[in-house]
């Protein structure tokens, strides 16, 4: 299978995390700033050595039509190469394989992916098509209404223990009382209880079944792994394979809803690695709700169709287990920053495998497998799948 | 059920490929678009057929009888549902073999079950529009 990440030529040189904070007040622009800034100072660069950049179109701009231009404009870039990204949480692991293929096509050297977004103080979306037509006027509680459906269709045909959500839910929350970037209001110990008695949503979907809305943005910078050596750096991670998937099974009207794009994104990105599930050190996948990453598990291929209860249940998914998941809270824990939350386990893998993770750190990771999600379709299940596994330097 | 003070049911914005279907709605027909040449159905409208990529479908009256493929009892309401918590929503899989989603109505949420018969019933939004909801079909 092609792989234009095999031979290792493109590196993450470094990231830099803005503190998740909801209803922050402050403008899209500042936090990207601030996102960039620290990215900057990470990597010793200046604005004058990127010449790419990547982001994607977060809720607080989305009326905005010249969002990249207007963003590089702010943080004072000139880019060759410049790439809004708008397949939701799966954006920003997106750009990742994009920035790659435009550094190797020699259009740029240097990739800023940005993403930031302020979705409790300003949101300016306007969804059309199938949104405003037939999912509102429904009273659907949309994202936990789909995932509702989802998990009583999952039950059907599988058996789910809610304690497995439950012992998931603890571990993320875990992650984010140690993580500095996390929203304060979550960083507080939960129980198994907890998430048991937590309030429901929309049924069986519970309120520590999903992510609590916040402010925040992150950064990292992509590059040629020559110009990385020439500059010096020692914390750099390759990005080794890449394989993403939207609009899983379009042409059937009546899909399983429990089945995604992750049954084929999955294993591609592994074959491409030249890889299996066991190589794979740590798990950091796309968190907007619990029984999403259990879904993952199962269909990327870490255990079987239906196992993913016991899977998580006879599974250390600590920082210092056999498969650490998302170790810095996730989305779930640490807050979802908008559509910037999509590249936050980015950020979390690249931390851990810099060794920078503190009182967190898994013990000398050297692979790390993330993931994407982006949009909620109509009565299917959701929309890209993406899949990005990274191999330290 | 207590109603409080609520901001308005949200309403569709008829587009001009989705009109027939709301025309439909609002004379208590209920109309899928139609691919001959595949002869299937889909649901939602769209500009073209998702089986063959051809605009020539055509509209189609059907019976609006289906089972419930899904369920979700939403205890935290939607803007414009305040008030009208709990209420259910199904995914119904028609038996034109489209899956089409909205509330269910003239039915306890405690004995909704993956399987049940359900058919096509009218849901007034406001004055002016109409929208389709699900009930048993006994």
């Amino acid at each position: 299978m092609l792989n234009p990440l095999a031979n290792k030529e493109i590196d993450i040189i470094g990231y830099g995390e803005v503190k998740n904070v909801r209803r922050s007040g402050r403008s899209t622009y500042d936090v990207a700033a601030e996102a960039t800034s620290r990215v900057l100072e990470y990597t010793g660069l200046s604005t004058k050595d990127i010449d790419g950049m990547s982001t994607v179109l977060p809720s607080s701009e989305a009326g905005n039509n010249f969002w990249s231009n207007y963003l590089g404009d702010h943080l004072g870039l000139q880019t060759s190469w410049t790439q809004t990204t708008d397949i939701g949480g799966a954006s920003m692991p997106g750009n990742v394989a994009r920035a790659a293929a435009a550094i190797q096509s020699g259009y740029c050297e240097t990739v800023l992916s940005i993403a930031a977004a302020v979705p409790t103080t300003r949101r300016v979306d306007d969804q059309r098509s199938y949104r405003s037509e037939f999912r509102n006027p429904t009273g659907i509680q949309g994202p936990p209404g789909a995932f509702g459906l989802i998990m009583h269709r999952y039950m059907h045909e599988y058996d789910l223990k809610f304690e497995a959500l439950g012992k998931l839910a603890v571990a993320q929350r875990n992650g984010a009382l140690v993580n500095d970037f996390a929203v304060e209001g979550l960083r507080k110990p939960i129980t198994v209880d907890d998430y048991l008695n937590a309030r429901m949503v929309s049924t069986p979907l519970r309120l520590l079944d999903s992510v609590m809305p916040c402010d925040g943005g992150n950064a990292i910078i992509i590059t040629s792994t020559e110009k990385a050596k020439k500059l010096g750096l020692k914390n750099i991670a390759h990005p080794i394979s890449y394989a993403e998937l939207t609009n899983f099974n379009i042409h059937d009207q009546l899909p399983d809803i429990t089945e995604t794009g992750f049954g084929v994104a999955g294993p591609q990105a592994l074959e491409k690695a030249g890889m299996s599930t066991d190589d794979i050190d740590m798990f950091h996948p796309y968190d907007d709700f619990l029984i999403a990453e259990m879904l993952q598990l199962e269909q990327i291929g870490f255990c079987s169709r239906g196992e993913g209860s016991d899977f998580l249940l006879s599974t250390d998914i600590s920082p210092s287990g056999t498969l650490p998941i998302n170790t810095g809270g996730g989305q779930i824990s640490a807050g979802q920053p908008g559509l910037a939350g999509g590249q936050l386990n980015i950020i979390e893998a690249l931390r851990q495998l810099f060794g920078e993770a503190t009182d967190r750190q898994v013990p000398n990771p050297s692979t790390a497998m993330c993931t994407g999600i982006g949009v909620i379709p109509y009565v299917r299940n959701w929309g890209t799948s993406a899949v990005l596994i990274l191999e330290r330097g | 059920m207590a109603k409080r003070d609520k901001k308005p049911r949200p309403a569709p914005t008829p587009t001009n490929i989705t009109q027939p279907f709301w025309d439909g709605i609002n004379e208590h027909k209920f109309l899928l678009q139609y691919d001959s040449v595949a002869d299937k159905y889909q649901f939602y409208p769209r500009g073209l057929s998702v089986h063959t990529g051809k605009q020539d479908l055509e509209w189609r009256e059907v019976s609006g009888k289906g089972t419930i493929y899904s369920y979700t009892e939403t205890v935290i309401p939607a803007r414009g549902f305040e008030g009208e918590e709990p209420y259910m929503i199904v995914a119904v899989n028609l038996e034109e073999g489209v899956r089409i989603m909205s509330l269910l109505h003239n039915c306890p949420n405690e004995s909704v079950k993956i399987g049940t018969p359900v058919r096509l019933c009218w849901d007034k939004i406001n004055d002016d529009f109409e929208y389709f909801a699900f009930e048993p079909d006994r």
